[in-house]
C-alpha cells in the first residue's frame, strides 16, 4: 500500500511538475548566488534552497522526476523486452542456441556494469536516450536469466510437448501457451525494474556520465554539489530523498503485485 | 563497555593517533590524487610539474619571485649576432645526488633522451627548432647534430631559425639534467626513481598514498632549498586539507581552498592572512570554429563576446579570476591596456547577428570538461546566449575527449575550462604557435577556434626573429599588435584570467608563494618556516 | 564432482576472455587518439605519429589483440599510458584497498541482513517484522552514494568521529564508512533471502519436533534452523562479490579511496587504455569467482540440484 501511494506522489510530481513547480527550473537567479557564489538554504522564496547555479532545487527536483521516470521506464521496457525475447528462446529451444545465448548472458554479468556505462556513454554522445539504452544494455540479464528458467519449467508440462506432438507450429505454441504464462512475471519486473533502471541512472549521473545539464536530474544535481556537502547539505539531502523515495515506492508496489499476483522469480 | 562508548574510544585513540604532527622544518602537502611521474623529459600535469622542478635543474631558471631568465646549471652564455648559437659554459663541480658528476655530455644526453621518440615525451614540440632535431627524431640521424660538446663544461646550441624564446624553453622541465647511469639502470621507470641535481631528492614514494622528498645539502645555489623535508599526501579530499590544515597537520593545499569553503575563508580575517594570491598567466575561453558556420562571420564571433556577462560567470567560481578582455592576460608581456575588448551589450550583440543575417539566433553546441565546475560554466554561457536567440546544446564530456573532438575541428564551440591555456613561458608567442597559429590548425593541434591569419603569422615570426635583448620592446610591441588585431577578430570569447589561491598554514611563509606564473602551486625551493610553534 | 569444477572454471575463463576481448573492441572504438594525448599541446603531427608507432597504435586492431593476449599469457598486463609504468604494478598496489573494502563492506551486509533477517523471521507478520521488512527495503532501494554522503555528514562532519574521506595512512578507520555504505545498501538482499529461507526451514518437520521436545524457542532458531537456513546467504555472497565490483566505483569516488575503482575512473578520464584494460580484467576474474562459489553451493542447498 505505501508502494502504492510513493509511485503515485512520484508520478504526480513529474505529470504536474509544470503546475506544482514555483519557478523554471533552469532559471538562474541573480540572488540565488552570494558574491562569493554560495548557495542560499531553504527559506520562503525558495523552499528548498538554491543550486550552484542559482537555481531554485523544488523546482529541478520535480522536474528531475521526469527523467528518473522515463529513464526508468524506458530503459526497463527495453531491458525487459530483450530479457523476455533471450529467456524465451533460450529456454525453449534449448540446445546449442540455447547455450549460446545463455553463456552470453553469463558473460554479460561479468561485465563490470558500471564501466560498460561508462565506456558506451563515452563513445555515444550521452543524451537521454542513450543512457536509458546503456542501463537497459546493463539490466536485461536478469530477465533473461528469471525467463529462462521458468520457460525451462513451463517447458516440462505436459500439454505443451503434447502440442508439439499435435503438429501445432514453434511459433505458435510460443505465442499462445508460452509467452500468457509469462505476462505477470514480465509485469513484475516491468515494475521491480524501474527501482534498479532510477538507481542506475542516479549513479550514471553522479558519476557525470549521465544526462547532459542543464536538464535536471537527481544524480548530476548530487555530482555537482558533493563539495558542498558540508555548507550546503541540502543539496545533497534533497534529491537523495527524492532517488529513495521513487526506488523505494517501486520497490514496494513491484513487491506487493508479485504477492498478489504469487508469481516466482528472483533479484 | 557498550557499543556507543567503543566507538567513541576508537574515535579517540584515532584522534591522538593523527595529532602526531612534528614541528621541525618538515612541510606537509595534500593533494587528492596521486601523481603520474617526476621524469622531466614526461611530467606535464598541474601537480607535477613543481615537484619536478624541485628534484632537477636546467642550464636556465627563472629568479626566484619574478619571470626573469638567469642561468642555473650553466654559469653564462653567448647568443651569437644572428641568433643561431647559443654557447653555454656550465658550472663547475656540480653532483647529481647520486654521486654522479654533472659535464656537458650530460646535457646531450639529457636532450636526446627527450627528443628520442622512445621517451613519448609531451616536450620535443619546443625543441624540434635545434638543427638536426627532427633528423634524430625520424631516426635519421645518430645524435642531434645542433647540440656539440665544446668539451666537458661547454656545450653549443645551433637552432635552424632565431627563437627569441629559446632560453625560455632551455627552462622548461623538458630541458632538464638527468643521469645516464641511473637512467640506464631504471629505463622506463626512471619516473618513479628520480635523480637530478637539484634542491631536493627523493626519499620514498608509496603510490596513491605519499611523496617524501628530502633537501640535497650539496646543493650548488646557496641558500636553497629552505626547509629540511617536504611530503606529499595523497589521496587527501580537499575539504579534508582544508579542516586538517585548520587542525596543524597539513602546511599547504595542494588542491587549493575547495570552493565550498571559499567565502568563509576570505571572511575571515585571521583565516584570509593564511591565503596566498597570484594572477596566473592564464586566459580561460570559449573557442569559436572560424571554420564552421555560422562562426565563419566576424559579426557572429563579435556578437557572441558581447552577449557574455562575465561578472556572473566569475561569481561561480567564486570570483577566483579577473575578467579577461582580450586573447593575453594582463599578467603577459604584450596585453594591451588600452584595448577594451568587447564590452557586455547584448542589445548591440542582437543588431549584429541580424546584420550577420542571424535575427533570430542559431542553433549550435558547446562542447566543455565533465570536471566541475566546468559544466556549471557552460550553463551560466548557454542561459546567456539564450538570451540573443543563441540557443546552445551542452556536450559535457571527459576531458580528454573533449581536447580529442576540438583536435579534429569538430566542435562549434569548446569551452576550455580545465584544460587550456595556461603559458609554459612567460612570453606572449607561447600564446600563438600552439594554439592560434595556421600551423596548428590541423587535426590534432590545439587551435580549436581553426583560426588561421597568414598576415599575422608572418608579423609573428618576424618578432620572433628579433633575439637580441636591445630588441626586446620593439619585439613585445610587433606581438602585442598581432594580439590585438587577433582579440579584434575574435576567434575566442576570453572569459576569465585565473588568480590562485594558495593556503598555508601560519607557520608558512616565502618568496616561494608567490607563483609569478612560472610555479605550480609554489616554489618549493623557496618556501620556508617564519614563525616557529 | 571434480569435472563439474574444472568445466565450470574453464567456463569463468571463457567468461573472463570474452570480457577482456569486448572491452578491448569497446577502447578502441572510442573516437580518442591515445597519442595525441601522450604527445601534448605542443606536438607536431610527426611527434604524435611516432608515439603511436611506439605503441603500437599504427598495427591493425586484430594484430593489437593477439599482442595483447601474448603479453597476459605471460601475466604482462602492459603499460600505462598517463601513468608510465606497469599495469601489473598499478593494480598491485590498488588491489588491497578494494579487497579491504570488499571484506568490511560484505562483512557489514552480513552484521546488519543477518540479525534483521532472523528477528523478522522469528514472527512473520508482525509489527516488527513489517517494521524490519521496510528498512530492508529502504537499503535495497538506496544508492550507496547517498548513504555515504549522509554518513559523511552525520558521522564525519558533524559528529567528527571518522576521516572524511581518503585514504591517510590506510588504518581501518577509512574504511568504517565506506563500508557501512556498501553494508547498509547491501544488507537488504541478505535479510530478505534469510528471511524467507527461515520461515520456510522453520515450517519443516525437525523444527517442529525440536519444539515439541520443549527446546527453548531461541536456541531453536540458532541450532537448528539457521545452519540450513544460511546456505543461500553464502550463495548470495559468492554472487554478492559480482555486484560488489559493479559499484565500486561510485563506493570509491565517494570515499576518495584510493582502490582500482578509483584507478580505473581517472584511467577513463584520461583514456588510458592499458590500465582500464586491466581493471576490467581484475573485476571480471572477481565476479568468475563469486559466481562459481555460489553455483558450487547450490547443491548443497537443494540435493535435486545434479552437479551436471
Amino acid at each position: 500500500m505505501l508502494g502504492l501511494v510513493l509511485v503515485v506522489l512520484v508520478v504526480g510530481a513529474a505529470a504536474l511538475a509544470p503546475v506544482l513547480a514555483p519557478f523554471d527550473p533552469n532559471r538562474q537567479f541573480n540572488d540565488g548566488l552570494s558574491a562569493y557564489g554560495m548557495p542560499r538554504p531553504p527559506d520562503p522564496t525558495y523552499l528548498l534552497g538554491t543550486d550552484l547555479l542559482g537555481r531554485d532545487l523544488l523546482s529541478r527536483i520535480l522536474f528531475g522526476a521526469r527523467i528518473s521516470l522515463v529513464i526508468g521506464l524506458v530503459a526497463n521496457g527495453v531491458a525487459v523486452a530483450i530479457g523476455a525475447v533471450v529467456g524465451v528462446v533460450a529456454g525453449y529451444f534449448r540446445g546449442w542456441l540455447g547455450t549460446l545465448l545463455m553463456r552470453f548472458t553469463d558473460v554479460m554479468t561479468a561485465f563490470p556494469a558500471l564501466v560498460l556505462a561508462i565506456a558506451l556513454a563515452a563513445i555515444l554522445r550521452p543524451s537521454l536516450w542513450i543512457v536509458a539504452l546503456v542501463i537497459a544494455l546493463v539490466n536485461w540479464v536478469y530477465v533473461a536469466r528469471a525467463i529462462y528458467a521458468q520457460v525451462l519449467a513451463i517447458r516440462e508440462q505436459p500439454y505443451i510437448e503434447a502440442t508439439a506432438a499435435l503438429g501445432i507450429p514453434t511459433f505458435g505454441v510460443l505465442l499462445r501457451h508460452v509467452v500468457p504464462q509469462l505476462t505477470l512475471s514480465l509485469l513484475v519486473f516491468a515494475t521491480l525494474g524501474i527501482s534498479t533502471s532510477v538507481l542506475l541512472e542516479a549513479s550514471l549521473s553522479y558519476l557525470g556520465v549521465g544526462v547532459q545539464p542543464p536538464t535536471p536530474s537527481w544524480g548530476g544535481i548530487i555530482n555537482a554539489s558533493q563539495s558542498y556537502l558540508t555548507t550546503a547539505p541540502w543539496l545533497v539531502l534533497f534529491p537523495g530523498l527524492a532517488i529513495i523515495v521513487t526506488s523505494v515506492g517501486f520497490n514496494l508496489f513491484g513487491e506487493a503485485l508479485r504477492d498478489a499476483l504469487d508469481v516466482g522469480g528472483q533479484r | 563497555m557498550n557499543r556507543r562508548s567503543w566507538i567513541l574510544a576508537w574515535a579517540v585513540v584515532m584522534a591522538s593517533a593523527s595529532a602526531a604532527f612534528a614541528a621541525n622544518s618538515k612541510v606537509v602537502l595534500t593533494f587528492q590524487n596521486d601523481i603520474s611521474t617526476l621524469d622531466p623529459a614526461i611530467g606535464y600535469n598541474w601537480d607535477n610539474w613543481s615537484m619536478i622542478q624541485a628534484i632537477f635543474d636546467g642550464l636556465m631558471t627563472y629568479k626566484p619571485g619574478t619571470t626573469e631568465l638567469q642561468p642555473a646549471l650553466a654559469s653564462s652564455y653567448t647568443v651569437s649576432d644572428d641568433g643561431l648559437t647559443y654557447t653555454f659554459d656550465l658550472r663547475q663541480g656540480v653532483k647529481f645526488t647520486d654521486g654522479e658528476a654533472f659535464d656537458a655530455q650530460d646535457v646531450k644526453f639529457s636532450f636526446e633522451r627527450m627528443l628520442d621518440p622512445a621517451t613519448q615525451s609531451p616536450g620535443v614540440g619546443f625543441f624540434t627548432g635545434i638543427e638536426g632535431a627532427q633528423a634524430f627524431i625520424d631516426g635519421k640521424a645518430k645524435d642531434v647534430s645542433g647540440i656539440q660538446v665544446l668539451s666537458p663544461s661547454q656545450v653549443r646550441f645551433t637552432l635552424t631559425a632565431p627563437d627569441a624564446t629559446f632560453l625560455n624553453k632551455l627552462a622548461l622541465n623538458f630541458a632538464f639534467a638527468v643521469p645516464p647511469q641511473a637512467v640506464a639502470k631504471w629505463g622506463k621507470d626512471f619516473g618513479h626513481h628520480p635523480v637530478g641535481t637539484g634542491g631536493f631528492s627523493m626519499q620514498e614514494w608509496v603510490p596513491g598514498q605519499r611523496l617524501v622528498l628530502v633537501k640535497n645539502p650539496d646543493y650548488f645555489v646557496a641558500g636553497e632549498p629552505k626547509v629540511d623535508e617536504l611530503e606529499f599526501q595523497f589521496g587527501v579530499d580537499p575539504n579534508v586539507a582544508f579542516l586538517r590544515l585548520q587542525r596543524g597537520e597539513v602546511d599547504i593545499l595542494g588542491d587549493g581552498i575547495p570552493s565550498s569553503q571559499f567565502a568563509k575563508v576570505m571572511s575571515d580575517a585571521k583565516l584570509k592572512q593564511q591565503v596566498v594570491s597570484s594572477d596566473q598567466i592564464e586566459t580561460s575561453f570559449v573557442a569559436l570554429n572560424t571554420t564552421m558556420k555560422p562562426f565563419d562571420s566576424v559579426e557572429v564571433r563579435q556578437a557572441l563576446n558581447m552577449a557574455v556577462d562575465r561578472t556572473q560567470v566569475l561569481r561561480v567560481i567564486n570570483n577566483r579570476a579577473g575578467a579577461a578582455d582580450q586573447i593575453l592576460p594582463p599578467t603577459m608581456p604584450g596585453y594591451n591596456p588600452d584595448y577594451k575588448g568587447f564590452p557586455y551589450d547584448p542589445a548591440q550583440a542582437k543588431q549584429l547577428l541580424a546584420k550577420a543575417g542571424y535575427p533570430d539566433g542559431f542553433s549550435t553546441e558547446l562542447y566543455t570538461s565533465n570536471v566541475d565546475p566546468n559544466p556549471r560554466i557552460a550553463q551560466v554561457l548557454q542561459q546567456q546566449l539564450a538570451q540573443i536567440g543563441v540557443k546552445v546544446d551542452i556536450r559535457s564530456l571527459s576531458p580528454s575527449a573533449v581536447i580529442d573532438a576540438a583536435g579534429q575541428g569538430k566542435t562549434p564551440m569548446v569551452w576550455s575550462g580545465g584544460m587550456a591555456w595556461l603559458d609554459d613561458y612567460p612570453d606572449p608567442n607561447d600564446f600563438w604557435w600552439p594554439i592560434l597559429a595556421c600551423d596548428s590548425a590541423v587535426p590534432g593541434g590545439w587551435n580549436w577556434a581553426r583560426y588561421c591569419n597568414k598576415a599575422l603569422d608572418a608579423q609573428g615570426q618576424k618578432a620572433d626573429a628579433m633575439v637580441q635583448l636591445s630588441q626586446h620592446d620593439a619585439r613585445i610591441a610587433l606581438w602585442q599588435d598581432v594580439f590585438t588585431q587577433a582579440s579584434q577578430d575574435a576567434p575566442w570569447i576570453p572569459l576569465f584570467n585565473e588568480r590562485s589561491y594558495v593556503m598555508h598554514s601560519p607557520r608558512m611563509g616565502g618568496i616561494g608563494f608567490k607563483v609569478a606564473g612560472i610555479y605550480t602551486p609554489v616554489n618549493y625551493k623557496e618556501i620556508e618556516i617564519v614563525q616557529g610553534q | 564432482m571434480t569435472g563439474y569444477v574444472a568445466r565450470r572454471v574453464l567456463q569463468g575463463l571463457g567468461a573472463v576472455l570474452c570480457v577482456v576481448t569486448v572491452t578491448f573492441v569497446l577502447t578502441y572504438i572510442v573516437p580518442v587518439n591515445p597519442a595525441q594525448m601522450i604527445a601534448g599541446p605542443s606536438a607536431t603531427p610527426d611527434v604524435v605519429a611516432s608515439i603511436g608507432h611506439q605503441l603500437g597504435l599504427d598495427q591493425p586492431l586484430p594484430v593489437r589483440y593477439v599482442r595483447y593476449l601474448w603479453g597476459l599469457a605471460h601475466l604482462d598486463l602492459g603499460r600505462s599510458y598517463a601513468q608510465r609504468t606497469q599495469v601489473g604494478a598499478l593494480v598491485a598496489s590498488h588491489l588491497p584497498v578494494t579487497l579491504k573494502l570488499m571484506l568490511t563492506g560484505i562483512a557489514c551486509e552480513l552484521l546488519i541482513g543477518i540479525p534483521i533477517g532472523i528477528l523478522s523471521s522469528v514472527a512473520p507478520g508482525s509489527w516488527w517484522d513489517r517494521v524490519l521488512t521496510l528498512v530492508a527495503f529502504i537499503g535495497v532501494s538506496t544508492p550507496q552514494f547517498v548513504v555515504g554522503l549522509v554518513l559523511i555528514y552525520l558521522l564525519a562532519y558533524l559528529l567528527p568521529w571518522f576521516p572524511l574521506g581518503g585514504y591517510g595512512n590506510g588504518d581501518l578507520g577509512h574504511y568504517v564508512l565506506p563500508a557501512l555504505s556498501v553494508g547498509f545498501a547491501g544488507a537488504g538482499w541478505y535479510a530478505r533471502v534469510l528471511r524467507s529461507s527461515l520461515v520456510e526451514v522453520l515450517r519443516q518437520d525437525y523444527v517442529r519436533t525440536a519444539r515439541a521436545k520443549g527446546v527453548r524457542p531461541r536456541s531453536q532458531v540458532f541450532r537448528h534452523a539457521l545452519r540450513n537456513a544460511m546456505l543461500p546467504v553464502i550463495a548470495l555472497v559468492g554472487l554478492d562479490l559480482g555486484v560488489f565490483m559493479g559499484g565500486v566505483i561510485v563506493v570509491e569516488q565517494v570515499f576518495a579511496l584510493p582502490g582500482l575503482g578509483q584507478m580505473m575512473w581517472q584511467a577513463i578520464q584520461v583514456l588510458d587504455i592499458p590500465v582500464i584494460m586491466g581493471g576490467v580484467l581484475v573485476t571480471a576474474i572477481f565476479v568468475v569467482i563469486g559466481n562459481l562459489l555460489a553455483d558450487l553451493i547450490y547443491p548443497f542447498l537443494d540435493p535435486r540440484i545434479q552437479y551436471r
